[in-house]
């Protein structure tokens, strides 16, 4: 998996990156200029930058998000807004621990579009659910008395079952 | 347990969630709830979402009410600055003016709308307006002067809400207990029932009224509204009880000119402000359910006071930040939190505000089903691909989505590719259907079957599995067929959906019958066993079978298999299927489905019980074809004719006769066999040219002799049918010797003598009344006269059948019981069809 490639087309420019296990990578640059956090990297360092260390990303999820930036590194016209969107559909459809670490993933290096399919999609998966299973997957802690809370879900009745 | 997602993450997640689920999200955390009651959470949430909030602005003038939508956004797409919008807002796709009564926060408008061709002038109104959604109630059961409505949602989905009306009655006061009350009507409208009820009327305090001209403010299932003497009015729409509560000092000291009752973060709060003051007091009630009030804000209303006039009267709390005030012609969010006048203004044409009401509305554009029916419609609808019967329907109001087809009678297969992204999206999208799917089935308004089916759909199978357990117990009874809607949707007003499907279609779509598979109807008829053979026709053999229809199990049907398979009995089969669809009447046999697999042509009707009238007339005990029973025959078969001889297009059967005259178990006939209709003549043309087709014995003469066919041969038909009924012989009498007779050549001496006695049925007795009898007999005769022109029209048959059974039972069972069994005097002569006789000169 290391060092995988990108090299399709020579002209481009071809930035590496190293994951938090240490795996390096190379990307074309447009392809990881998709993130802010890198592109903000990359001017700061200029261009004797040597490997762009990122220690948050694991290798797996970085291959993930890299993934996903590769096919967005262009701007899309309109004939293949339908086959980009069905990528997209497909591409977020992965399992929940894989759906968490590229969404934090997403958020470290700062992919505004990837980010929001994301969340969107985290947003559906919840949508049918009950506020334990919400609170769960937030970690959020319940700091209401259940008194407390008994009087909020008869406030919000209606959304309830 | 997930992963440790950062605080603004989940902002950013729960802002692209849904209202439902917004709702169940305030339960999360106390510091969750506080943000997601702010204005900066909820323009972000109704942006993402395509959600509008803020309030509908209902102004009068000129005895004429006028809404407009004040949204609370600032995105481009909902501003009130796009013309686009405001026209989306507007409630121009309703027929008549309208009247907002009530709003909620899910997205529900209670609507009077007042329409010149009504009657009753106001007519009460639901109506989702995002979605362009709207149902007639039905109007309240009084019509005193209403003080106040309001309406609650209970929950989403499915959709249940309730209605109270407040009214004045027409003893306004009245003393109880030696002291005087203000009387109040109270009245409650429930979505389940879909009715009006009446409790006990409610007693104010004498002098005491309520301010109903304010919207009332909804929390925790209780309406609230202020009454004059800075009291609230809070009634609990789930226990149907009221209670007065008093305000704390020194508030209750406050004129309530300047007092706004709101809700804050799901619990009652109250604004107000003193005249020329330079704050506003926004108190809230504690928590715990106790009257006890807390000030939460004192707000400075200083920079507002100096920017847009003095003392502003507030119409709103939007979430628990931003104020609505009542400025000169125009409308100001007043976002008091921040410490600068942002204000945000509305202009308004003319300077009403003062006297408008304020509707706080939110809703989002996903369409519901305003009578709370149908979350997962099991429709038996006919996918015309793969002929498949049946299956299960997910039905958001307009779309179906199939999600399993129904094969034979208990296996399911998946309709739709789960694996393909585009569906898993849109099976996304109805997220209550993969945690609980509710299946309410609709029967009548008044009554309805609710059940619940808990499927936690992380399995396709265990879908399958709770779904087939569900409908296996579902068996709703025979009997109540006839109470459920068609497959297809109630009519739901106006679609949304780009689809261009016109109203008139989609009736008829509810009518069309179901193409069945070849192996279902094997099924159902245990392979078309001869012990469930019910009849042979000249065209197929009839057999006796159950389906499931409707959600009943076992539903009895006929299964008319075509057994000659000549071109003459394809043209039958397609001429029946062709007719039969498009026609809808009680004396007209229903066709529920056919069946064109391969080489199999079949047709499937509804059973009925009692066979043919032929079989009723040929059994040896006729005790229960008494004279009554006969006449409601001739009546039910004359009027099915009349139908199809008066419709724009009329249609001719062309084969009626007693085999063709079905009986349900109550004896009302149901004429069936549409394999020879046509359609009759049009326009100038006084007949149409065929070939002559029909059974003998019924064949009008002027048809055998010219093949000119028009309705009076059905007439002549129905004449050969009529002296069947009263004599209770076959159209062609046997005899011993193996002759045969023409019944209309055997009767004619009769007819012509008078000889009553010798007509009727001598399984009848001496039971029936000689003199409609008589009458019957000369109808019958008029029918059966040579010349078509002089036979009378059906809707004049069935006109004078009316007027027989009327006398038969206006004498009733009296006249029976003393007829005398001598014959008829012979001066007493039956009146004699002149007509018929001068037609017979001409012959």
């Amino acid at each position: 998996m290391a060092s995988s490639t990108s090299g399709s087309s020579s002209s481009s420019k071809v930035v590496k990156i190293r994951s938090s296990d240490n795996e390096n990578f190379e990307v074309e640059e447009a392809a990881a200029a998709r993130s802010e956090t890198i592109k903000k990297l990359l001017e700061d360092v200029g261009d004797d930058a040597d490997v762009i260390p990122l220690p948050n990303v694991d290798a797996k999820t970085l291959v993930k998000v890299m993934e996903w930036c590769k096919k967005h590194m262009d701007d899309v016209d309109e004939l293949n807004k339908e086959e980009m969107k069905t990528w997209d559909a497909e591409f977020v459809d992965m399992d929940q621990s894989c759906l968490y670490n590229v969404l934090l993933a997403a958020n470290f290096l700062n992919i505004k579009e990837l980010l929001d399919q994301l969340t969107q999609k985290v947003a559906d998966m919840i949508k049918g659910k009950s506020p334990e299973e919400i609170r769960a997957t937030f970690n959020i802690k319940n700091d209401f008395t259940p008194e407390e809370e008994a009087e909020i879900r008869k406030q919000n009745a209606w959304a309830f079952e | 347990m997930g992963p440790d997602f950062p605080p603004d993450m989940v902002f950013e997640i729960l802002s692209r969630t849904s209202m439902e689920t917004l709702g169940r999200c305030r339960v999360l955390s106390k510091e969750w709830k506080k943000k997601m009651y702010q204005s900066s959470f909820t323009e972000l949430f109704g942006e993402r979402t395509n959600t509008v909030s803020g309030f509908f602005v209902q102004t009068m003038t000129k005895n004429k009410c006028h809404a407009s939508f004040v949204s609370l956004s600032n995105n481009s797409k909902n501003n009130n600055n796009n013309p686009d919008f405001s026209k989306q807002m507007s409630f121009n796709f309703l027929p008549g003016r309208v009247k907002i009564l009530a709003s909620t926060m899910q997205g529900l408008l209670l609507l009077s709308v007042n329409h010149n061709s009504m009657k009753n002038g106001y007519r009460y109104f639901i109506s989702k307006r995002t979605t362009r959604q709207w149902r007639k109630l039905p109007n309240p059961k009084t019509r005193y002067f209403t003080i106040a409505n309001a309406m609650l949602v209970l929950r989403s989905n499915p959709l249940h809400y309730k209605i109270v009306r407040l009214s004045e009655p027409k003893l306004q006061c009245i003393k109880y207990k030696s002291k005087w009350y203000n009387n109040v009507r109270c009245e409650i409208f429930d979505s389940e029932t879909w009715t009006w009820r009446q409790l006990d009327n409610i007693r104010l305090p004498y002098g005491v009224l309520l301010m109903g001209t304010k919207p009332g403010v909804s929390t925790c299932g209780i309406v609230n509204w202020l009454l004059t003497n800075n009291q609230i009015f809070a009634f609990d729409l789930e226990k149907e009880s009221f209670e007065i509560k008093t305000l704390p000092s020194p508030i209750s000291e406050y004129s309530n000119n300047n007092m706004q009752i709101v809700e804050y973060e799901g619990r009652l709060g109250l604004i107000c402000t003193e005249k020329d003051e330079e704050c506003m007091e926004l108190w809230v009630v504690d928590e715990g359910g106790q009257n006890t009030w807390t000030r939460r804000e004192k707000i400075s209303i200083e920079a507002v006071n100096r920017k847009e006039g003095l003392g502003l009267p507030v119409a709103g709390l939007c979430n628990t930040d931003v104020a609505l005030l009542k400025g000169y012609y125009k409308l100001i969010f007043y976002k008091f939190q921040e410490d600068n006048c942002s204000s945000k203004a509305i202009h308004i044409k003319e300077n009403v505000l003062c006297r408008s009401q304020f509707f706080p509305f939110q809703s989002d554009f996903q369409p519901v089903d305003l009578t709370g029916a149908l979350i997962l419609n099991l429709g038996l609808r006919h996918n015309p691909l793969d002929n498949v019967f049946g299956g299960l329907w997910v039905s958001s109001c307009i779309n179906f989505f199939p999600l399993f087809k129904l094969v034979g009678q208990w296996d399911f297969v998946s309709a739709i590719d789960f694996k393909s992204p585009t569906n898993r999206s849109m099976l996304l999208n109805l997220p209550l259907l993969f945690k609980v799917v509710s299946i309410r089935l609709r029967i009548q308004m008044k009554n309805i079957v609710n059940m619940k089916l808990n499927a936690d759909l992380k399995t396709e199978t265990q879908l399958f599995l709770q779904t087939q357990k569900l409908l296996k117990s579902m068996d709703l009874g025979a009997g109540k067929r006839k109470k459920f809607k068609r497959p297809g949707y109630p009519p739901t007003p106006r679609s949304r959906s780009g689809k261009n499907v016109n109203k008139k279609e989609e009736v008829s779509h509810a009518y069309k019958p179901h193409c069945f598979c070849y192996s279902y109807l094997k099924d159902a008829t245990q392979k078309f066993s001869s012990k469930n053979l019910l009849g042979q026709g000249g065209f197929g053999d009839v057999y006796r079978g159950y389906i499931t229809y409707c959600s009943v199990t076992r539903f009895p049907v006929a299964v008319k298999r075509l057994r000659k398979r000549d071109s003459q009995g394809y043209e039958e089969w397609q001429n029946e299927k062709r007719f039969l669809s498009k026609l809808k009447h009680p004396n007209i046999v229903e066709l529920i489905g056919f069946c064109c697999d391969g080489e199999h042509r079949i047709l499937v009707y509804e059973c009925m019980p009692r066979g043919s009238l032929e079989d009723q007339l040929l059994k040896e005990d006729k005790m229960k074809l008494n004279w009554r029973t006969r006449i409601k025959i001739a009546i039910g078969t004359a009027r099915a004719l009349a139908y199809l001889h008066t419709r724009g297009k009329p249609i001719i059967h062309r084969d009626l006769k007693t085999s063709n005259i079905l009986l349900d178990t109550d004896f009302n006939p149901k004429v069936s066999d549409f394999g020879l209709a046509r359609y009759g003549p049009e326009g100038d043309n006084d007949h149409v040219s065929t070939r002559v087709l029909g059974t003998r014995g019924y064949f009008a003469p002027e048809y055998i002799g010219t093949g000119h066919l028009t309705v009076k041969a059905d007439v002549y038909g129905f004449g050969v049918v009529l002296l069947q009924i009263l004599s209770g012989s076959g159209a062609l009498k046997k005899y011993s010797d193996r002759t045969t007779e023409n019944l209309v050549q055997w009767a004619e001496p009769h007819f012509n003598h008078q000889d009553i006695h010798s007509l009727v049925d001598k399984g009848l007795g001496h039971n029936f009344p000689v003199e409609e009898a008589r009458r019957f007999a000369e109808l019958t005769h008029r029918c059966l006269c040579p010349n078509p022109q002089l036979r009378p029209t059906m809707a004049e048959v069935v006109a004078e059948l009316e007027q027989l059974e009327q006398n038969d039972s206006d004498q009733s069972s009296i006249t029976i019981a003393t007829f005398s069994s001598c014959p008829p005097p012979s001066s007493r002569k039956f009146p004699r069809s002149r007509g018929c006789q001068d037609a017979r000169k001409l012959h």
